[in-house]
């Protein structure tokens, strides 16, 4: 069978450029392999390996230069089954390094080719991450300051299951592409040959200079590594279910109470700290709402890490569709800690007569507003970070009466999970109690 | 009935709906919530999630499986859209369906992960080399992010195109009522695939503006995807007579079927001077606008830009008619303002702008007025 058609041919590169055989070696081992070529993918890197997939008849795919990992990844991911191979050069290595990388520590079974010349081929003999220090190139005309990679060892520490190193000049090297295009996972293969452009004449480097080179550093060669754990694309199809399961359409929340807002909006700002459970508890109270037919919009405010600094929530409710989310003047400010002060101040200063503020007792602040306090450091209540924020609302549904304190317990008599559910309750009932003492 | 969602749970949904069955993205605030909700929901619908390494590995991902057939969706924000930004033009290029969703924050650069804002309007319309036309949709509640996603699959497929979402991170972040009666679900389309292995070319098409039948990736009819320009047998070409044409197709495949395209919201009052235009979240505000301007006894229209690129030039010239003024307000310095002043040189245009992360209050749009 033929993957390279010959009425193609001759390829387009240098004389004595040996992509040509490793293309040829590329095309007898897919035949020992007995691959159908419609369900083998060819995805070149850029360069002159690029050139390659005009070569093939299979699926060919080329793309941006140093993301070829990450189409044949994508390709093999919708279609395990396919043989997926890359084509690419020590350049193509570089830029796409974390691509590599990356695919060879998931495991997932594309086939990787290096087209090791040493160098950038195409773009005119520039220096590549594996060009050897000292050696001469456009971009290091002086001799190159930097050190290679040796790709094989960046697989094997990205923990590929099969790695090896070839020379284009080896005899065998069709029997280790066999190896590779056989081994269910990802395969990697570094062929090592001469950029008959650049690097080989700008270094007078030839064939036995390349052989001392690899003996000199002690590069090993044949294959490295092989190893069976699972491929990715197929274990992660393992945790499908057999049937799909399409994402169960909305419920939706039935209005079983009715709410004393009849026109316009209720606008609550909750101030607390990160830790204090302030979205949620201010998720509860807008869900309350909506127990009442009542629209809701949710607004956080939180510093990008997580646990530490304030955490303000918004809350605007209202009998008729919600446009404009802002809340310019709140009805009602629920205040639980300072770094929630802080952040609220400038709307705190806005507040009038008819308006209500509930705060924590520790929590000194000045308001025109109507003052509400909840003493934390009264034991009784059973009250901690969880559940401040859930006591306050629970204290405001009772003095400010826009929704029946059911449409508020019903929300948290739902809360799954016990320890939470019942910090709820303990907190609503505590609320209670409070507004009793203040008629 | 309501139910009190985020819109990333809504987008995530929709995605599944509309027959979504690859998902790749890189976790970045105010995008992640779409990433967290596949990656429970997507492997029940028997589809795959990964999260890539980082976003050029995401987005590659999705091209490798839209190439072999999947209907891919990715999610992230300003800097993500940035790296996106070559392989966005490989999509174009390659002519690969795909949906894009930019969750837009206060930039630039990593700016505020946190903070609200719509800056990337012009970026998204020019963010490939070459500028040939993105399709871009725009929602401005969460109903209508269930149904733009929908389409943006559906456009996607019908012409082999890679389309945007383009949202924010009040939509995507915030909860707030939906209306279940609301959700549309569109009628979902599927790319045309090729049927005859004889004389087929994976570019091939009649007129250039029709789209090329498409031959998956590891299919039985073999194909070739290539980001150089291409002839239509997807084999690299530099001649002037091949790849002018190929490029022209590029851009009439879209832009000779913008009925299909554009998407306008219109409350129109026939005797108004003044037209709010407005899109995403500024779109969603002015609702509340117009309604408070009427109740005050005066006259306002207002235009809500859903399809913002390619331009609606038809649904705009039409809805702005013998108004006499525009105001454009934005959560940012000024950008889909300029479209607007270029559309319409003889009315008084009057841009709002805003870019603190906070919305522009509809008492500040209606002093404009």
């Amino acid at each position: 069978m033929k993957y390279v058609n010959p009425d193609r041919k001759p390829y387009p590169f240098c004389p004595g450029c040996t992509h040509g055989t490793i293309l040829d070696a590329v095309n007898d081992a897919l035949g020992k392999i007995g691959a159908d070529p419609k369900r083998t993918v060819l995805v070149s890197d850029i360069g002159c390996v690029g050139l390659a997939d005009k070569y093939f008849d299979v699926h060919t795919f080329h793309g941006l230069h140093g993301r070829s990992f990450t189409y044949a990844c994508g390709v093999k991911l919708a279609n395990p089954e396919l043989q997926v191979f890359v084509l690419v050069g020590d350049g193509g290595c570089g830029i796409g390094g974390h691509h590599l990388i990356n695919a060879a520590r998931r495991n997932i079974g594309i086939k990787v080719i290096c087209f090791n010349n040493f160098n950038f081929g195409m773009t005119g003999g520039e220096h590549s991450v594996t060009t050897p220090n000292l050696g001469k190139t456009n971009t290091t005309p002086e001799g190159n300051i930097e050190r290679p990679f040796d790709l094989c060892n960046l697989a094997l520490a990205s923990n590929a299951t099969f790695v090896a190193r070839k020379t284009a000049f080896d005899k065998d090297l069709t029997d280790t592409l066999v190896e590779a295009f056989k081994h269910d996972g990802f395969a990697f293969v570094d062929v090592l040959e001469l950029c008959t452009a650049y690097y080989m004449p700008l270094n007078e480097f030839k064939k036995s200079d390349m052989e001392k080179m690899i003996e000199d550093s002690g590069m090993k060669q044949g294959i490295l590594k092989d190893e069976k754990p699972t491929e990715y694309s197929k274990g992660l199809r393992m945790a499908w279910p057999q049937e799909k399961q399409s994402p169960k359409p909305p419920k939706g929340t039935e209005a079983k109470f009715k709410s004393d807002i009849k026109e316009g909006y209720y606008s609550v700002v909750l101030a607390g700290s990160a830790g204090m459970k302030i979205v949620s508890a201010a998720t509860n109270f807008a869900r309350a709402g909506l127990n009442c037919g009542l629209y809701a919009t949710q607004q956080d405010d939180y510093p990008v890490t997580v646990q530490t600094g304030h955490s303000v929530s918004e809350i605007k409710l209202s009998p008729h569709e919600i446009h404009y989310a802002g809340i310019d003047e709140p009805d009602a400010m629920l205040i639980v800690s300072a770094d929630g002060l802080r952040v609220v101040k400038k709307t705190l200063a806005g507040l009038t007569e008819k308006d209500i503020v509930i705060k924590t007792k520790d929590i000194p602040l000045e308001t025109k507003a109507r003052v509400y306090e909840i003493d934390t450091q009264d034991r009784t209540l059973g009250l901690s970070k969880a559940n401040i924020m859930a006591a306050a609302i629970g204290l405001l549904i009772n003095i400010a009466k826009v929704m029946p304190p059911e449409a508020y317990k019903a929300v948290i008599e739902a809360i799954p999970k016990d320890k939470i559910r019942e910090e709820n309750m303990r907190a609503y009932e505590s609320a209670a109690k409070i507004a009793a003492t203040i008629k | 009935m309501l139910e009190f969602v985020t819109g990333a749970e809504v987008i995530a949904r929709a995605a599944i709906d509309a027959g979504c069955n690859f998902f790749a993205g890189y976790p970045i605030t105010p995008a992640t919530g779409i990433l967290l909700a596949l990656v429970r929901s997507m492997p029940k619908a028997r589809g795959v999630v990964i999260q890539g390494e980082d976003e050029i590995a995401s987005i590659g991902f999705c091209i490798g499986a839209s190439s072999a057939g999947m209907k891919p969706m990715t999610a992230t924000s300003g800097p993500g859209i940035s790296l996106y930004s070559e392989n966005i033009g490989f999509a174009q290029m390659a002519e690969l369906p795909m949906v894009i969703v930019n969750v837009q924050r206060m930039g630039p650069a990593t700016g505020g992960a946190t903070t609200n804002a719509e800056g990337d309007i012009q970026f998204i319309r020019w963010v490939t080399s070459g500028g040939y036309p993105m399709i871009v949709l725009s929602p401005t509640t969460v109903e209508e992010a269930y149904e733009l996603t929908i389409d943006a699959f559906n456009l996607a497929e019908r012409f082999r195109t890679p389309v945007v979402l383009s949202t924010c991170k009040d939509l995507v972040m915030n909860r707030s009522t939906a209306n279940i009666s609301k959700y549309k679900k569109p009628p979902l389309a599927e790319r045309t695939y090729a049927k005859d292995e004889k004389n087929f070319l994976p570019y091939n098409y009649d007129k250039p503006d029709d789209v090329p039948p498409f031959a998956p990736v590891g299919g039985d009819i073999l194909t070739r995807i290539n980001t150089s320009t291409h002839n239509k047998a997807g084999m690299l070409s530099k001649d002037p007579d091949i790849a002018g044409p190929a490029l022209l197709h590029l851009n009439e495949k879209i832009m000779k079927h913008m009925d299909e395209i554009e998407r306008v919201d219109t409350d129109l009052d026939d005797t108004a001077e003044t037209v709010i235009v407005a899109y995403g979240s500024m779109g969603r505000a002015s609702r509340d606008v117009v309604d408070e301007v009427r109740k005050g006894g005066s006259k306002v229209s207002l235009i809500v830009v859903k399809s913002l690129w390619p331009l609606p030039l038809k649904s705009l010239k039409r809805y702005v008619g013998n108004h006499k003024k525009i105001i454009v307000p934005e959560l940012n310095l000024g950008q889909y303002v300029l479209e607007i002043e270029r559309l319409f040189p003889d009315k008084r245009v009057a841009p709002i702008n805003r870019v603190d992360g906070k919305l522009i209050s509809p008492e500040e749009i209606k002093e404009k007025i």
